[in-house]
Order: structure tokens, then sequence, then C-alpha cells
């Protein structure tokens, strides 16, 4: 445990460090208020402090008052040190932010004891941060496929969505759902389904860059958010993340299975969420219906509401019969 | 005048780190000394209740016990006000007198320790 020992005495912070050192603490040493407040709000600040109430520019308890107003998240173990007889208000001391206090000249079981009041509390706050950092990890996480769930990448377009125009940059989306998962799921049951559903999304990341953020909004249903993709690279992009899936089987319950995903585009043109996403839908809608393994974009306001644009490799054979 | 006790039981024992903090201490006091030598003549209790409280704190902290009754003392009377020269004699004369029974004990034991 990292400790500060504040004290404008050589002779007091000396032997403080000794002490301190000798009880396994990893000691820090400030000879003014100044200095032990800049180490406190600095990098890899100390969890405990110990901090004579005199000191001359910045006392003590001034530090305290400093370090509360902060309302850190995981904030010192602040300690006073007074003089045995001193008139000072140890109330005082406690209302402006110390946690407690000791007196000169020691006594080695006190202060002893007193240290690991605080050190027991320094160690009850990270575990308690530890644990609501993990508890928000797992609100936004989709357990099974590990990336962001519907309601973490929501919040990441919306705030694309805010950023993309304070930066003058463009924004596309895609939405990707699985073709025939239906029939994975029956033939090779549930557990056949999640490692499909594992093996597109590793395929997928593969595809996207680094700042790119991939979602799960559904049982089958995938979001994709682009940041800095306009018009020209949207399709590409989404393309790319087609044919990955496609080109490479999954090895199912030992049966190598082709599976093939189709994707709804759109590019961001300055809609709100609920109509961005549904014009996404409804591009993946067309690839749904125009057979799959698709990706579609959306048309641009320009363009009107027709035609579709596809920009499938397929074929299509213009009459037929 | 000093009590050994309060830094070795501190230490658990370590005579070498209780030498080396008795060691600072001597260093220190003759400046925190004349320091609260030069308030007391000047007479400006803010001063001198600073530099009372400072010396106050590392006589504790080492066990200087008389030094450290001495310097509360001090603090003390520079918190109800101002001073007559009487009062400043006796004061001056007081913190001397410690002192000086400090460096005694010192020069005799070759250190506090």
């Amino acid at each position: 445990v990292r400790a500060l020992v504040a004290d404008d005495d050589t002779a007091s912070r000396l032997l403080l460090q000794k002490v301190l050192t000798k009880w396994g603490y990893d000691v820090v040493m400030a000879s003014g208020g100044e200095e032990a407040w800049k180490i406190l709000t600095g990098d890899n600040a100390p969890g405990l402090a110990v901090l004579d109430w005199m000191m001359p520019e910045l006392d003590g308890v001034e530090v305290c008052r400093r370090v509360r107003a902060l309302d850190m998240s995981s904030p010192p173990y602040l300690i006073l040190l007074t003089s045995r007889g001193d008139k000072q208000d140890i109330a005082t001391g406690l209302e402006a932010g110390a946690a407690d206090y000791v007196q000169k000249p020691f006594d080695h079981d006190e202060l002893r004891a007193r240290l690991l009041v605080g050190r027991r509390f320094a160690e009850l706050n990270r575990k308690l941060l530890d644990t609501q950092r993990e508890l928000r990890r797992q609100a936004l996480t989709d357990p099974l496929t590990h990336i962001m769930n519907r309601r973490a990448i929501l919040m990441r377009l919306g705030e694309e969505m805010a950023r993309a125009p304070r930066q003058g940059l463009p924004l596309s989306i895609g939405v990707l759902d699985i073709d025939h998962f239906k029939s994975v799921n029956d033939e090779y049951g549930h557990a056949g389904g999640d490692f499909v559903l594992q093996s597109v999304v590793d395929r997928a990341l593969k595809a996207l860059r680094p700042y790119d953020a991939l979602g799960r909004i559904g049982g089958e249903e995938f979001l994709i958010v682009m940041p800095g993709v306009g018009p020209r690279d949207a399709e590409i992009v989404l393309e790319r993340l087609r044919k990955i899936v496609r080109v490479t089987p999954m090895a199912v319950q030992g049966q190598e299975v082709t599976v093939t995903v189709s994707i709804g585009g759109a590019v961001s043109e300055g809609e709100s969420m609920d109509d961005l996403l549904h014009r996404a839908d409804d591009a993946l809608y067309r690839a749904k219906g125009s057979g799959r393994d698709l990706v579609v974009m959306a048309p641009r306001d320009a363009e009107g509401a027709d035609p579709v644009v596809e920009t499938s490799t397929k074929a299509t054979s213009p009459g037929g019969d | 005048v000093f009590d050994e006790k309060v830094l070795l039981n501190l230490l658990e024992g370590d005579r070498e780190s209780a030498a080396e903090i008795a060691g600072q201490y001597l260093d220190d006091v003759p400046g925190q000394v004349t320091r609260l030598l030069e308030a007391i003549e000047c007479g400006d209790s803010t001063l001198l209740r600073e530099r009372a409280h400072l010396l106050k704190g590392a006589s504790a902290s080492v066990g200087a016990e008389a030094m450290r009754y001495c310097a509360a003392d001090l603090e003390k009377r520079a918190v109800v006000g101002s001073l007559s020269s009487q009062e400043k004699r006796g004061l001056l004369a007081e913190l001397e007198h410690q002192f000086n029974l400090l460096m005694a004990l010192v020069e005799e034991k070759g250190g506090l320790m």
C-alpha cells in the first residue's frame, strides 16, 4: 500500500518513513501541504496519507478540505497529526475530510492499528469500485459473444451521431442478420446456433477497423457503427464483412457449415437515430427479399426512395422464365 | 531531558534507525531554537506560535520531553498575545537552558542514542 507522509519537520517525517516502511507501506514524502496536495491528486496517488496538522502555506486540515471537495471516486484515507495537548478541535479536522487523527509522540500499537483501519478502508473501497466496474461491463456486454449488447451499441451510435456533425465527418451503419439461422438451430441445436453466432462475430471483427463498433441487437441480428465512413466506403466495408463470413466455413459439431449474412447499410444524413436504423432495416429487408447473402444500401436522399442500390456480386439474370 | 524509549518502542528496538532520527533532530534543533529566539525577540506572536509548534512537534516525535514542554509553553503564550519584556527574558532563558541541557546530554553520551 502506498502511503504519503507530509510533515514540515524533518525528524518526524524521517521517523514516520522508517516506521511505515517497517510495516510494509510504500512511503512517499512531502515537506509541506502544497507538495502533499500535488501527490494526492497526481498519478499513482497513495490510498493513505498521514498529514501534519500545522504546516506552512497549506496545512493538513486545508489539504483534507480540498481533497474532500474533489469528491473522488476513491478518495485517500487521510489521517491528521496533532500533538498531544493541542487545543485544536479534532471535530474541525474530521469535518474538513480527515478520516482519523493520531497524536505525537506516537504510540506504537495505536499508530499501527489506525493505519491498518485506513488500509482496510482503502481495500474495501477498491473492491467496491472493481465490483461497480464489473457490473457496468456486464450491463453493456452480450454474455454469449462478448461484444456490446443492444443497450451499449445503441449508446455508442448515439454518441457517434452527436460527434459526426461536430467533426464534419460522415457516419455509416449496417444491420446484419444471419441467413436461415432458424434452420441452423433446428439442425444443430442451440449449442450449434450459439457457436455460429460466436463464429460470425469472430469473422466480422476481422473485417472491421478498430474504431468500428459491433453489437448484438437481437437474436441473430447485429449492428455495425462505422464512424468516418461515408457513401463511398460504407458498402465496401460491409461487402468485405459479408464475404469473409461466406468464405470461411465453420466447424459446427464436426461438420463444415457455410453460413451467409444479409446486411442493410445506411449513411447518416443527420436524421434521428430511429430513422437511421429504420432505413438500414428497410435495406436489410430488401437484401433478404432479393435472395440473401447480400449487402443493400439504403437509398440516399438525393436518389429518392427508388431504385434500391444493390451491391451484390451475384449476376442477376435478365428476364428469366 | 530525553526519553529514548519513545523512538525505540516505535521502531521496535531498531537502535540504528533511532540513532539516525535522533541525529536528524539534533541537526535541526539549533536552527529551530535560533529562529524561535528571534521570534521571541521581535515579538511577532504568529511567528512565535509557528516556530514553537514546529519545535514542539519535532521534540515530541523523538522523545525530547523537556524541550517539548518548553516549546508547548511558548506556543501557548504566543496564542494568548503579546509578551512583556520580563516575560520575554524569562522565556528566552528557559529555552536556552533547555537547549543547553540537551546539548550537555549529547556531549556526555556522544549522541542522543
